[in-house]
């Protein structure tokens, strides 16, 4: 069991308006970027290929193909660098981790959608800290 | 000199104020009494007493409830020294809880002393960071050793303190220059930045980084 104060101090760096969704799913992440004084949002869009568990520590990947370069991102599940994730579709995946995405290209690499897709509350915005 | 004592609690995440997260060990000093005092007349030198974790009194000797219940303190399991003048030794008084953000902000640098988790007997990889022998090119049984330890008839001996396999581990080790991350008075928590020695629930001393002024002073100079 962990320790006590251990989870009192991850509960205070713990968002509260996580998203709900899982390895195959479609995302956009919009992630908050700084230009000199200003601030704003960037969306990285792909397949989530991996979600770490952990409470404060869990992150997720996101791939996409740009330019036909694969690029992957790792985002911490709790960072409040983010300003919301959209899930966009839910995929029909067997497995958690879809590393196998990486030795395929076009349309092998397309991962199918679920027939119910995306939950009415998939977009989350993120009540700035 | 002022500090602390606590227990490692463990490691975890925050994020801070840009949202990087780093990496904290949780110190645990709840219920930190002082439970005696140290002075001139008495002792030849002032220091404040600490205590942590409350003990039954069947778990200590009788010399132990005895100056325990002299000084009018509660008793402790854990019990440590800190040196003071006479004249901060008069602000504090027996029997007080010192709450963790008497003496650390956060930002502040400090020096967390733990005992190391003990690996028991180890070679000298292990120990001393040797670097063996080569896996291949028909080393025979000779991959992990020490190599020559010595010359030949003089000295004849084997220099003291040379770096041999032995026990490692359960060593007293100050963390230097650690800084404080997040000081959590209502549960009693310190967060330092980075790891300290030891296992979780380990006993850890914190004080104020001995050379804390040295670094900013150095800083200045810098800027």
């Amino acid at each position: 069991m962990r320790n006590a104060a251990i989870q009192f101090v991850d509960s205070l760096h713990e968002r509260k308006d996580l998203v709900d969704f899982r390895a195959g799913d479609t995302v956009r992440v919009w992630w908050k970027v700084k230009e000199g004084e200003k601030e704003r949002s960037q969306a990285f869009e792909g397949v989530c290929i991996r979600k770490t568990r952990g409470s404060v520590d869990a992150t997720f990947t996101v791939r996409k193909v740009s330019f036909g370069v694969g690029v992957e991102r790792i985002f911490p599940m709790h960072s409040p660098r983010y300003e919301s994730i959209e899930v966009l579709s839910r995929g029909d995946v067997r497995r958690g981790r879809l590393f196998y995405l990486r030795g395929l290209r076009g349309k092998a690499a397309r991962i199918e959608a679920l027939e119910e897709n995306v939950p009415a509350s998939s977009t989350a915005t993120a009540a700035a800290k | 000199m002022k500090g602390l004592i606590g227990k490692k609690a463990g490691m975890t995440q925050i994020f801070n104020g840009e949202g990087n997260a780093i990496p904290v060990t949780v110190i645990d000093v709840a219920s930190c009494e002082v439970v005696g005092k140290r002075t001139m007349e008495k002792d030849q030198y002032t220091a404040v007493v600490l205590g942590l974790v409350d003990a039954k009194e069947k778990h200590l000797t009788k010399a132990q409830i005895g100056s325990f219940k002299k000084a009018g303190a509660k008793a402790k399991r854990i019990v440590r020294e800190f040196r003071v003048d006479a004249e901060e030794l008069a602000t504090y008084t027996v029997g007080e809880v010192i709450s963790v953000d008497k003496f650390f902000k956060v930002g502040e640098l400090v020096d967390v002393t733990g005992i190391t988790k003990g690996r028991g007997t180890q070679g000298v990889m292990k120990r001393w960071n040797f670097r063996g022998f080569g896996q291949t090119h028909g080393t025979h049984e000779y991959r992990r050793h020490p190599g020559a330890i010595g010359q030949r008839k003089t000295p004849g001996r084997v220099y003291p303190n040379k770096k041999l396999p032995g026990h490692y581990g359960v060593e007293q080790v100050t963390m230097q220059n650690l800084e404080v991350a997040g000081v959590l008075p209502e549960k009693s928590l310190i967060l330092v930045k980075g790891g300290v020695a030891g296992s979780n629930n380990g006993l850890v001393v914190i004080k104020p980084a001995i050379k804390g002024a040295m670094r900013a002073a150095h800083k200045a100079g810098k800027k």
